[in-house]
């Protein structure tokens, strides 16, 4: 079966201007994310990963080309369609975890529910139910600072999750996180992805990549190819899918 | 150290925006200190300096002629060791009307030129010096010249014996002891023998004595030992040194040390401004400094890169404080030099602006010292990592949260912030208490400004005042005409004595005093018991109550017009004139000491819609040989005006001032705030918070901030403030006023307040535009 194409870019172009010169950090780049996969980009550092997934979930603007999310350009959508778009249909994660200090787990849940959900009693509801399933229900009432950072990075997951999003952005997502914490959150985005939501993941580990079914390598901000693989599934043995991808990557100057 | 002072450089560089603002504060909070220190050291001294080279008098006392024996005192100031020289010459009467070319009346003493001067040398400052002046001349004061823009060659008229006579200027002088524009009366010289020759011989019954003292010091002792020696001299006016000075300094004081009250507030605004904004520097570069100690550097080098920072601020803003506060300082003093004829005064730099620089420097350190703990304990790894993770303790947090996402968030920021918030709440409190205290003053104002309280006499426009004894024709019959002159509606005549005294260890406490009929009928209240009613009973004020000792249902011994009585204390009413110590008494009591005593002043009633220009005119053209004729409004126009107009421009500048200090102060603040929770607003936007949210977050949190002021400031306003400006005013004789703080007022101020705040938030939020969120989050 064809899969729904999620994204569609065109001759896409970004470049920073920083005063002295200009980095162009994605150049002409054209491709396709599909709905339901678990897409993982990689590269190597400053190759334009991240700049790619804040164009893709409308957090930085194009320089020119096109990017269309189910048939809507986000490109050209002004800043009130942007935020219903960030409110209703992504979630993001990243490196830095980003939780709000002052905020308990559960408030951090709860104060972005409210934004989509009027009904305080439902916005609780449904924060504390996404806490649940990530194991997070004793920590409820905590600070950010009183947890380890695989739960906080779980909290901000759930934070992603909490208004249904259509689509999870991670950047790096295991960046912060010791070996344990981040098979811990990889398992998550692994079931996460098998409840039907697209995941686009930005990585350089390997053992994270593995989780992907579609691997974009990128780099100086063009894709230098893909890699499609089987959904992975939870207790597969990892060796093969980080041998292949290892040689896809060496094949490609990794 | 030259690494830190690099660094230092680098980042005033790297942030112009912040630093260009903090080196303005610095310079307008130094230009404020220096100016103020400096206006008040360089005329503080001016009074006694000139007192001292013109050899002034220390005692200025008007006698009454009738009993005296001037051969006697003449003996006895020349043995008095005390003494060192005095003058006795013929006065006119304290409070003697004169005519001037702008044709309000105003009061003055004439006093006659000695031949030759003792003391109380006078310095020409426009006229020709000479030893007297001419007949028909008059020298005047420079701060009197000057107040009413009366000018060399002007004539000024006075009523005598055959009417009116006309009296060329013919120099103006500095008296340092009349200089000032507020004294009032003002002396007036003539030449000697021009007196008897406008009031007559026999008229002429006051006599000016003025006593030069071996040291001022010694103005009490003397008077002890004078009045021991002389209780039975009357005195009409009487002034010392210590009294003028403080009433010719009154002006500058006041403008020195509300220069000095504003940049005190600034500078308390300054520094919470500087600690926040050292302190989000710190977060804001936690990461940078974590690098710096990961290169090596100590603590101590990365603290001394905010000390130099500060200090290469305060630096440049130092020589350009110092010349703005020269230029201002000789603005507000060559004002002073124009109204008093002071001659040039060179602004006094060298103290004030070592004083105010090492008070910055401290004020600064210790801010930087405080704001800059949050380094102590910074781990080079988890600063890079991380950044700044502030130590939150553990809070029992509801888990029934039933709020909007703004109010929950406002709600936070409320209880995250106290610090911020309270010094905010404290600003803007500031303001409305000022706003709401300066409403009360004016309300003071215009109780104060009644004749009731004023003068002690019924409400009335117009009043008249018998000049000499002299009248053409009986007053009866002058009276009986007035009563029948058109749109005359009343008359109400009463005694108006001047001549009466309470002795308190020996000394002459001069009394006031008002003989009505019927005091209730007149409308004059009492504050506390109730008006005499019986000749053996009186009324007396607050300020003869606290001088006495005595208070309703006492007897108290008053000498009334040259004989003692004693009285029965009935009640207690207010009066401002002859600072405040005065009595009230039904007529029949001053003619049990003298039968003659006559009406000397009579307030008219007049018929609706009659002008009073226009009435003043006409009873000029009838009475006026006879009658002094006064409109109330500009009698106080003349005595209080100037005070008025100052309290007036004081205040709305202090208003203007404190508002724009308050502006400023909550813009950046908001401003800072804003800046060090970008990445916290970031992450909100980014999970679809708008900008319109977060601004609405900012006005909620600083409507409930400025809600919560303005209820401390009317709090304080109601309960506290007017017990502060009772106690303040409590010497003028006025201790009980009905502060009512209109509600009207109080809602248009806090809707004022309430603008500030939201238009000062609003445009500090709205220039953060939009937060980038993908420079946020840059991994
Ligand atoms: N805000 C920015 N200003 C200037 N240059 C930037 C900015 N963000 C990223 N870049 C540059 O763009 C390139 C791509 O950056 P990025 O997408 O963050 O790379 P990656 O995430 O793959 O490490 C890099 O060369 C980086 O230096
Ligand atoms: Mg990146």
């Amino acid at each position: 079966m064809e899969k729904r194409i999620l994204f569609k870019l065109k001759d896409v172009n970004k470049s920073y201007d920083t005063g002295r010169q200009s980095v162009h950090a994605i150049r002409n780049l054209t491709c396709d994310i599909h709905h339901s996969d678990f897409t993982v980009i990689m590269g190597s550092s400053g190759s334009g990963k991240s700049t790619l997934l804040y164009l893709l979930s409308g957090m930085d603007q194009v320089t020119s080309g096109a990017v269309v999310y189910n048939e809507v350009p986000i490109h050209q959508l002004k800043e009130k369609q942007l935020l219903k778009l960030r409110k209703k249909d992504f979630g993001m994660v990243y490196q830095g975890i980003h939780l709000i200090p002052y905020l308990s787990l559960l408030e951090n849940v709860v104060i972005t529910a409210k934004l989509n959900e009027k009904s305080s009693k439902k916005a609780l509801e449904k924060s504390v139910s996404i806490l649940k399933s990530l194991d997070l229900e004793k920590e409820y009432n905590r600070l950010p600072s009183q947890v380890s950072g695989g739960q906080q990075q779980r909290c901000a997951v759930a934070r992603a999750l909490v208004n249904e999003c259509e689509v999870l952005f991670a950047d790096e997502p295991t960046g912060a996180l010791n070996t344990a914490q981040g098979e811990n959150l990889l398992n998550i985005l692994t079931k996460v992805n098998k409840n039907n939501k697209s995941i686009v993941m930005v990585t350089h580990d390997i053992k994270a990549a593995c989780r992907g079914n579609r691997i974009l390598f990128i780099k100086d901000g063009k894709i230098e190819g893909e890699l499609n693989l089987k959904s992975f599934q939870l207790e597969e043995e990892l060796d093969d899918r980080e041998q292949k991808i290892y040689s896809f990557l060496r094949q490609r100057g990794w | 150290m030259n690494q830190s002072l690099d660094i230092a450089l680098a980042l005033i560089k790297r942030n112009k925006r912040t630093h260009l603002f903090i080196a303005i504060i610095f310079i307008v909070c130094l230009t404020g200190l220096v100016t103020s220190f400096s206006v008040m050291q360089t005329t503080a001294n001016v009074f006694d300096k000139k007192a001292d080279e013109l050899e002034s008098a220390h005692i200025f006392r008007i006698l009454s002629n009738k009993n005296a024996n001037i051969k006697e005192l003449e003996n006895y100031f020349i043995e008095q060791p005390m003494v060192d020289s005095f003058q006795i010459q013929p006065s006119s009467e304290p409070f003697y009307t004169v005519e001037i070319p702008s044709e309000e009346d105003v009061l003055a003493f004439f006093v006659e030129t000695p031949i030759k001067k003792k003391h109380d040398f006078l310095q020409f400052i426009e006229g020709e010096s000479k030893k007297e002046p001419d007949t028909n001349e008059v020298w005047i004061t420079s701060g009197f010249a000057n107040n009413h823009q009366i000018k060399v060659g002007d004539t000024l008229g006075v009523v005598g014996i055959d009417g009116k006579s006309d009296y060329s200027v013919s120099a103006i002088v500095y008296d340092p002891l009349f200089v000032s524009g507020l004294m009032n009366p003002t002396r007036m010289w003539v030449k000697s023998g021009q007196l008897s020759l406008l009031f007559g011989t026999n008229q002429l019954e006051n006599y000016s004595i003025t006593i030069r003292l071996t040291d001022r010091a010694l103005v009490k002792e003397f008077m002890q030992d004078f009045n021991v020696r002389f209780p039975n001299l009357q005195f009409v006016y009487s002034v010392s040194y210590e009294t003028l000075k403080a009433t010719s300094n009154l002006l500058m004081d006041m403008i020195g040390s509300g220069i000095f009250l504003v940049s005190m507030l600034l500078i308390l605004i300054s520094v919470s401004i500087i600690f926040f904004i050292v302190s989000g520097e710190i977060i804001r570069d936690y990461a940078i400094y974590g690098v710096y100690k990961g290169l090596g550097f100590s603590l101590r080098q990365i603290k001394n890169i905010n000390y130099y920072k500060y200090a290469i601020l305060i630096l440049t803003s130092y020589p350009i404080s110092l010349t703005l506060s020269f230029f201002i300082t000789k603005l507000i003093l060559s004002a002073y030099e124009q109204s008093t004829g002071a001659g040039y005064l060179e602004p006094k730099l060298v103290y004030p602006s070592i004083i105010s620089i090492l008070l910055i420097c401290v004020i600064v350190l210790l801010t930087i010292f405080f704001a800059s703990r949050k380094l102590r304990n910074l781990k080079p790894a988890a600063a890079i990592r991380f950044g700044y993770q502030p130590k939150i303790k553990p809070k029992k947090i509801k888990e029934r949260i039933s709020s909007s996402f703004i109010q929950m968030l406002t709600l936070k920021e409320l209880l995250m912030y106290p610090l911020k918030n309270s010094i905010k709440v404290i600003i803007i409190t500031g303001l409305a208490i000022l706003v709401f205290s300066i409403s009360m003053v004016y309300d003071i104002i215009s109780v104060f400004f009644t004749p009731e309280v004023t003068l002690g006499i019924p409400e009335c426009k117009i009043y008249l005042q018998t000049n000499g004894k002299h009248f053409s024709r009986p007053i009866e019959f002058i009276l009986h005409d007035l009563e029948k002159e058109e749109g005359v509606e009343k008359i109400i005549p009463l005694i108006f004595t001047v001549n009466n005294y309470y002795l308190k260890d020996g000394e002459r406490i001069s009394l006031m005093g008002h003989g009505y009929k019927d005091f209730d009928d007149h409308g004059l209240k009492v504050i506390k018991g109730r008006n005499p009613q019986l000749p053996n009973e009186v009324a007396i004020t607050p300020t003869l109550s606290k001088i006495s000792g005595k208070g309703i249902g006492d007897k108290i011994a008053l000498n009334i017009g040259g004989a003692f009585q004693n009285l029965t204390v009935t009640g207690i009413y207010q009066l401002v004139a002859n600072d405040g110590k005065g009595f009230r008494a039904i007529k029949e009591t001053f003619y049990q000491s003298n039968p003659e005593t006559e009406d000397s002043w009579f307030t008219l009633t007049l018929a609706e819609g009659i002008d009073v220009e226009q009435m003043r005119t006409q009873l000029t053209e009838h009475y006026g040989g006879d009658l002094t004729i006064n409109l109330f409004d500009e009698f106080l126009d003349n005595t209080a005006g100037g005070i008025n107009r100052s309290i007036a421009v004081l205040s709305s500048m202090l208003i203007l001032v404190m508002a724009m200090i308050c502006f400023i102060a909550l813009y950046n603040l908001i401003w800072i705030h804003v800046i060090e929770n970008k990445k916290h607003y970031g992450v909100f936007k980014s999970v679809g918070m708008s900008n319109k949210e977060l601004l609405q977050i900012q006005l909620l949190k600083m409507s409930v901030l400025t809600g919560l002021s303005c209820l401390l400031a009317i709090f304080f306003s109601i309960f506290i403030a007017p017990n502060i400006i009772i106690s303040l005013l409590s010497y003028s004789g006025i201790t009980e006023i009905n502060l009512s703080l209109s509600i009207l007022r109080i809602l248009i101020a806090c809707v004022l307040i309430f603008l500030l705040t939201i238009v000062s938030t609003t445009l500090a939020v709205k220039s953060q535009k939009s937060i980038n969120l993908r420079q946020l989050i840059i991994e």
